[in-house]
């Protein structure tokens, strides 16, 4: 709205200028034809008097002093009066603007939790990545191939025995499995870890223990399991006296 | 905005303040007042005179007004205002002190 407003007095102040000038050469060209020229002549001859006028008029436009900071302060106080003018108006678009912004940072800090912060249980997140392996290109194209989660447990024992830059590698690998035995049991999605898993992610169990190193062994090794959160609300009723008990999965 | 030095400037304010001090007129009469009461000798290009008109009239020394020339022409008009009045007697005072001074050198032999 201010903006129009400035271009409208823009083109009135050049107008202004316009007709300033056409009056001037106007009148001069008069005096010259009552000296004896010809119209044309006389027209001919006030315009070089006159001087070149689109330069007079750029220079008349700089004098006409609508620097930028001129119009900010007249489009600043413009806007003022227009909100005292129409508080209704005003408080509308002042509460809109706060819940929308209100809005935008609510849903923020949820994305923020759930997307771009760190896991909160993960000790140093920052020193935790995921592997990645690229397939390989294809046939006359260019760059690596097409990224991709997952690998073997070959490779897995490779990188874990072999890469030295690495404090520690897990492996895991999601499954659904029968948990429990006869009526109460249910399938549940299940993820089978390696030995350090919980170690390398540096995550602490709210009750009991987590799955240790020599539980890894095929034959000495412990059977246990770590029940998440929705898991033992459901199963055990929330109560402490999980640990301990007994669960069977896949009927063992 | 590049601007001229500021004698020849200030001397171009007092011709046109002086002038207006005769009463409101449009830049073309101050123009023909200027040509002819100094016999010719001032001989600018017309259209120079505008900028300062306009400066002088931003700063609020003249005041501008559209009106309608005797010959039926829409010309306009420009009047001193009460600064215009003091701005004038200043300018006036220095041009005399200014030219005294010079004067003073110039004749000193």
């Amino acid at each position: 709205m201010s903006i129009l407003r400035r271009l409208f007095r823009r083109s009135a102040i050049s107008d202004d200028i316009r007709d300033e000038i056409a009056s001037h050469v106007a009148m001069r060209a008069e005096l010259n034809q009552e000296a004896g020229m010809s119209p044309e002549e006389a027209l001919r001859a006030a315009r070089r008097q006159f001087g070149n006028p689109t330069l007079v008029g750029e220079k008349l436009y700089a004098f006409s002093g609508f620097g930028w900071l001129d119009g900010l302060t007249q489009d600043l106080v413009y806007a003022l009066r227009g909100l005292r003018r129409n508080p209704g108006v005003s408080l509308t678009a002042i509460l809109t603007i706060a819940i929308g912004i209100g809005a935008a940072a609510s849903m923020f800090s949820v994305m923020r939790n759930l997307l771009l912060a760190p896991p909160p249980h993960v000790a140093s997140s920052d020193r935790v990545f995921r592997i990645h392996h690229l397939s390989p290109p294809e046939e006359g194209g260019d760059g690596p191939g097409e990224p991709y989660v997952g690998t073997s447990y070959p490779f897995y024992e490779l990188l874990s025995e072999r890469a030295e830059s690495l404090e520690a590698v897990a492996a895991y690998s999601s499954l659904d499995v029968a948990a429990g035995t006869g009526p109460d049991a249910r399938m549940t999605q299940a993820v089978m870890v390696s030995a350090g898993f919980w170690r390398t992610l540096g995550v602490r169990p709210a009750e009991g223990r987590l799955i240790l190193d020599e539980d890894a062994h095929p034959a000495a090794g412990a059977r246990v399991v770590v029940l998440g959160h929705a898991f033992w609300r459901s199963r055990f009723g929330g109560q402490a006296g999980a640990v301990g008990q007994t669960l069977r999965i896949k009927g063992q | 905005m590049p601007r001229q030095p500021d004698t020849l400037q200030g001397t171009l304010d007092l011709l046109i303040l002086k002038t207006l001090e005769r009463g409101p007129n449009h830049g073309f009469g101050i123009t023909l007042h200027l040509q002819t009461t100094s016999d010719g000798l001032l001989r600018v290009e017309e259209g120079s005179l505008y900028p300062a008109l306009h400066r002088l009239e931003r700063t609020k020394t003249i005041k501008g007004e559209w009106k309608i020339t005797a010959n039926g022409r829409r010309a306009r008009y420009y009047r001193l205002t009460r600064d215009g009045v003091k701005r004038l007697a200043g300018a006036e005072e220095s041009w005399a002190v200014l030219t005294d001074s010079v004067g003073k050198i110039l004749g000193y032999v």
